[in-house]
């Protein structure tokens, strides 16, 4: 707006004015940008129904990340874009000595980003969650760790997985070791039950991240801890690629 | 960190997607990197 204007609007006071000079053919102009302080009130209720199973996108989504998981369970050797099995497990740290004796069916559909474990094992008689459990490689380290006087309890959303994850416990005879359906956002566990909760490459698959942490704050005991592998980018993602679903899955 | 988490603290960083059977050019693009991080719920 011109000098003139500015001056016969009457702006409240403390209004942000952003004054510049424009040169025209007519002459040079005193010019001034009123920048109107913006209040946005977020809904977060209405946030956290748009990641609810009713809503549709997510489903899709969801159903899509358990079919390539299923195809991990079912065939691990077929490649993807993420390594798996003894690679993997290579590769993120995993010591020799926490492998031994678990199954080869779950070692090979290892598919984890990181090692949670590396941060510090559980001790013995410990309530242990692990977060997108997969096949159950890490709940069994863990459950192995924790001892019949603990637990360790799997959960994941891919019926393949648990199936595959409930065969390597009944190989193992793990008393304190389970596997449940459910998803990140709503863990089946009661309030205040986790000494640790790990998850492996998992959270970065969830529609609703901040939710998740909400739900690993409510499992969890006062004073429990998290040890978490998964992944970062170095640049944001754009909105087309976050709408891109093959982005989310492969 | 989200949630009232305390001592949130990132212990290792490294591309875990290299030598994936199927490379795709988004994880060099967006350098995407597997990460273990650490916090703990307050007392």
């Amino acid at each position: 707006m011109t000098e003139a204007a500015y001056r016969d609007l009457q702006l409240p006071e403390g209004s942000a004015v952003r004054e510049g000079v424009e040169e025209t053919d007519t002459g040079v102009f005193k010019t001034f940008v009123f920048l109107p302080e913006v209040h946005v009130e977020y809904d977060r209720e209405a946030i956290r129904a748009r990641f609810s199973n009713d809503n549709a996108a997510v489903k899709i989504l969801r159903d899509e990340i358990s079919r390539e998981y299923t195809e991990v369970a079912t065939v691990p050797a077929r490649g993807y874009h993420f390594n798996t099995g003894r690679a993997a497990l290579a590769m993120n740290g995993y010591q020799q000595d926490w492998l031994e004796g678990i199954p080869e069916s779950v070692i090979v559909s290892f598919s984890g980003m990181g090692n949670p474990f590396a941060m510090g094992m559980p001790v013995d008689g410990e309530y242990v969650v692990d977060i997108g459990s997969v096949a159950g490689l890490d709940a069994t380290i863990a459950a192995r760790v924790v001892g019949p006087a603990g637990h360790a309890v799997g959960v994941d959303m891919t019926q393949a997985m648990l199936d595959k994850a409930d065969a390597g416990k009944a190989e193992m005879g793990l008393d304190q070791l389970e596997f449940r359906h459910g998803f990140a956002e709503s863990l089946p566990v009661s309030n205040g039950w986790a000494d640790l909760v790990i998850s492996n490459g998992v959270v970065n698959l969830s529609p609703d991240k901040d939710r998740v942490f909400k739900e690993i704050f409510r499992v969890l005991r006062p004073g429990g801890r998290i040890q978490i592998a998964d992944i970062t980018v170095d640049k944001e993602i754009p909105e087309g690629a976050k709408r891109d679903i093959d982005l989310w899955t492969n | 960190m989200a949630a009232g988490f305390e001592g949130f603290e990132i212990t290792w960083r490294k591309n875990v997607f290299d030598g994936a059977a199927l490379p795709r050019k988004e994880v060099t693009h967006f350098g995407t990197r597997g990460v273990n991080f650490r916090a703990k719920k307050p007392d």
